[in-house]
């Protein structure tokens, strides 16, 4: 009798065990991308000012801002892009999320929250993806 | 005398023009896809943020490719080239410099397909190889400028080490398509 409650215990706990092991797995395997509109902002600056960072020393850079979602703010000097629209900041190119359609102007004083993936060199700007308009009350 | 002084003028003027006008072209929402087959599965990751230079005159060309733009279907797949293969934190962008050779044989203002050889050098993950490949540009009806490219990388070329576990998944050559839509550049 003690025996087959033994037997039963040890299948019991095998099965969680597996079936733990299995979720975690496919969990993993399927997890969702990250969600960039949501996340906490880790540093909030001005466009030309995330530029000077990375032209000042930019293995510094590199660690403090890239993969990181940030703020920035400027003013658009040009929207570039057919199939990625890009605004141009001074310092900083913003490539919106394909969500993101909010209707935006040459010389807008905007506010963008996007994550920083590298420094153009031949531009001199920052580049950010996913980037998402902030709408603040002027 | 007063004819020499006006040839020369002239003659200034024509080279004060010609250094303004340099017929740089670029983009910045360039296509770089990347394909890898093996009988384990398929993988493909997607950038619309390629931006490129080049100068129609002299041929002088760049390429930058932001690594982290890359879009996978699985998330997962996402993270493992990232922060395992490519290391997009320390390496965050793959560059080519070099020239569009033979582009003097293109003409931009007539539709029709040229090719061109790009050579020059390819970093990616931070090792540098020289490379020649076959680039094409497509002047379109409209008068637009597009370039296209495929070509093959070997990861192994650039230290990029595969672990064991996914050895099996990931091809030892993939397939790079570059897809380009150019602007005139004006400074």
């Amino acid at each position: 009798m003690k025996e087959k409650k033994t037997v039963i215990i040890i299948v019991a706990v095998l099965i969680v065990l597996i079936g733990g092991g299995l979720y975690a797995y496919f969990g993993m395997y399927n997890k969702s991308h990250r969600d960039y509109f949501n996340e906490e902002p880790a540093y909030e600056l001005k466009s030309h000012e995330l530029r000077d960072d990375f032209q000042e020393d930019q293995a510094a850079a590199q660690d403090k801002y890239l993969d990181k979602v940030l703020i920035v703010t400027g003013a658009i000097k040009k929207i570039e892009g057919d199939t990625n629209k890009t605004l141009i900041l001074d310092g900083a190119a913003c490539s919106l999320h394909k969500s993101e359609t909010g209707e935006v102007n040459s010389g807008d004083q905007v506010k963008i929250k996007g994550r920083a993936t590298a420094y153009d060199d031949m531009f001199g700007d920052v580049r950010l993806d996913n980037c998402f308009l902030i709408k603040s009350k002027p | 005398m007063k004819i020499k002084s006006l040839i020369l003028f002239v003659l200034s003027v024509l080279t004060v023009t010609n250094v303004f006008t340099q017929n740089k072209y670029y983009t910045r929402d360039g296509h770089v896809s990347f394909f890898s087959s093996t009988p384990v599965e398929d993988i493909k990751a997607v950038n619309r943020n390629a931006s490129c230079i080049f100068d129609q005159a002299t041929g002088k060309v760049e390429f930058n490719v932001p690594m982290k733009s890359f879009k996978f279907e699985k998330a997962l797949m996402q993270e493992h080239f990232n922060e395992d293969f490519i290391e997009s934190n320390e390496y965050p962008d793959a560059t080519f410099k070099g020239v569009f050779e033979g582009i003097e044989n293109v003409d931009f203002k007539k539709e029709g397909e040229y090719t061109v050889t790009a050579a020059g050098d390819f970093t990616v993950h931070g090792v540098t190889r020289e490379r020649e490949d076959e680039f094409t540009f497509i002047i379109t009806e409209d008068g637009e400028i597009r370039g296209k490219s495929v070509f093959m990388v070997k990861p192994a070329d650039h230290d990029i080490e595969i672990p064991g576990s996914v050895r099996e998944n990931i091809a030892k050559e993939v397939e790079v398509t570059v897809k380009m839509n150019y602007k005139e550049l004006k400074r």
